[in-house]
């Protein structure tokens, strides 16, 4: 199967930043998989997934997507931004609709979706995410887990192939949580490679089909979490072993 | 915000906009059109029941906001009742008192034209209450749209709405974590708190605001905010009342004073 993103020796480095975000990163993404990257704060994963979807352009190397190279004409990063969705760290930076079901609505009305398809779309996402109590209510006047709830909504209302979720189970509670992840396995279920930036190991051990390991810019490890969580010399050099002390590694 | 949380639980939440905005404006410019202080009188009375017994805003909430619009208003026309002069007041003063050389006074002429100053913008200030307190400001920008007000604009009033509690939530944060830390202990450190907060907030809502770009760029923004139409219900009670309210006000007004 053609994996769904290919980054080959990617660097990008942040407008007044003497260090690069991303150092010549190399990594194959696999489709329809679930899967976990990993790193500390600062490693790259937030630009990684702004990468997907060409909200940032690489400075040198080169990013395909379902084998294809990234085009960044209009037209493209639109088709580009309908299959790949990003659903943000905070879910404040992505709500700007007053109302729920307005905000839902405006990424499959970017789509140039009719209004009819679009109130069913809002609908079905909403089902999804169960938040169908809250399509009235202001954005502001919602709950941290509701509130995910909603980007998540909102992202899958315009029917991705790809979901890029950036740490969104760092700010919400175990049972928001374990909504969420509800969710994203409905989306599995329905063949969506999702992309879930974490460091919970958890995460890797229970969830994910697959990790990917970021250490300063680059791709450290990428592969089964299987591989990942045998591998002793790797998980010393990354640090990973130290905060993943309280779970017993090997099995 | 107070308002905003009664517009959404008001017993009028789902009523045509439409509706609401034509009778609160059609009595705001009664008001100040005839300019005739029993119909403002009128106006102030029966847009407060409209507000308080059909919309069921708390009477409290309603009172409170409208005290506070009054004495703003009392205050700004203390400069029409009142005048100060150093020559000697004309006879016909209601009141006056003399403070050395410097009068101090006031006619009845110009006590009646403050009076009717206030009850006019009373009677005014309580249909845009009526309005503010019953549809929220999603549903006014609705309105806008829908009377083909400027796309730009609209947007920029929806982001604005929507910056706005952003920014106080962020100011609210900010400094509660400065009074956690006692920056607000003495008038001197008061000082200097505050000014940091004012220039971190700034900051902050500059990045706030390029992540509220990407956000809006992921899900395929293109210079126009696009968002459902919401549903209304018609509400033919409202009508009637707000059609007999403005006829009886046409009424007063013939009462001559
Ligand atoms: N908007 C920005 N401006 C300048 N530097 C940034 C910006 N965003 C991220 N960086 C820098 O880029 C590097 C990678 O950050 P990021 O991708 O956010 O990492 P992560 O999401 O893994 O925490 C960090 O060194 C960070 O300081
Ligand atoms: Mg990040």
């Amino acid at each position: 199967m053609t994996p769904v993103f290919e980054f080959s020796d990617v660097r990008f480095r942040h407008n007044g930043q003497s260090d690069c975000a991303l150092c010549g990163l190399t990594v194959t993404i696999p489709s329809g998989e679930k899967i976990a990257v990993v790193g500390r704060n600062g490693s790259g994963k937030s630009t990684l997934f702004l990468h997907c979807n060409g909200l940032y352009r690489p400075q040198q190397g080169q990013i395909r997507f379902n084998g294809e190279p990234f085009s960044y004409t209009r037209s493209s990063l639109r088709q580009l931004r309908q299959r790949v969705a990003i659903v943000f760290q905070n879910p404040d930076d992505q709500l700007f609709s007053a109302s729920v079901a307005q905000d839902i609505s405006f990424g499959p009305l970017n789509l140039g979706l009719s209004q009819a398809e679009t109130a069913r779309r809002v609908q079905q996402a909403a089902e999804l995410c169960a938040i169908t109590h809250l399509l009235d209510r202001p954005t502001h006047a919602l709950s941290g887990g509701e509130k995910a709830r909603v980007a998540m909504a909102g992202v899958l209302a315009m029917e991705p192939s790809v979901v890029l979720a950036d740490e969104l189970l760092s700010a919400i509670d175990p049972w928001a949580r374990l909504d969420i992840f509800e969710i994203l396995q409905t989306l599995h279920d329905h063949g969506t490679t999702i992309l879930l930036a974490t460091h919970d190991l958890s995460v890797v051990r229970y969830w994910a089909t697959y990790v990917i390991v970021l250490q300063h810019g680059t791709v450290a490890f990428s592969g089964t979490p299987q591989q990942l969580l045998h591998n002793h010399s790797l998980l010393e050099a990354t640090e990973l072993s130290k905060i993943w002390w309280t779970v017993k590694l090997e099995s | 915000m107070l308002i905003d949380r009664y517009a959404y639980g008001n017993r009028l939440r789902h009523t045509e906009p439409a509706l609401k905005a034509g009778i609160a404006l059609t009595v705001l410019t009664l008001c100040l059109a005839l300019d005739h202080p029993l119909t403002s009188l009128w106006a102030l009375g029966w847009m407060s029941l409209l507000t308080v017994a059909v919309a069921r805003i708390p009477a409290k909430v309603f009172g409170r906001i409208l005290l506070g619009e009054s004495t703003f208003l009392a205050l700004a026309t203390v400069g029409i009742a009142v005048t100060f002069t150093v020559a000697t007041p004309p006879e016909a003063t209601l009141w006056h008192w003399r403070l050395g050389s410097l009068w101090i006074f006031g006619t009845a002429e110009e006590l009646s034209t403050a009076l009717r100053t206030v009850f006019r913008a009373l009677g005014a200030v309580s249909a845009m209450n009526f309005l503010a307190l019953t549809t929220p400001l999603v549903d006014l920008v609705e309105l806008l749209r829908r009377w083909h007000v400027p796309g730009a604009l609209i947007d920029i009033t929806a982001m604005v709405y929507r910056a706005t509690f952003l920014l106080l939530d962020n100011l609210n944060r900010m400094r509660t974590a400065q009074e956690c830390r006692l920056g607000y202990a003495t008038a001197r450190n008061s000082m200097h708190s505050a000014a940091l907060l004012g220039g971190n907030l700034f900051m902050k809502t500059f990045q706030q605001g390029r992540r509220f770009q990407y956000a809006l760029d992921a899900r395929g923004f293109d210079g126009e905010l696009r968002v459902l139409p919401a549903k209304y219900q018609s509400n033919p009670t409202l009508a009637m009342w707000g059609v007999s309210g403005v006829i009886a006000m046409l009424g007063i007004w013939r009462i001559p004073v």
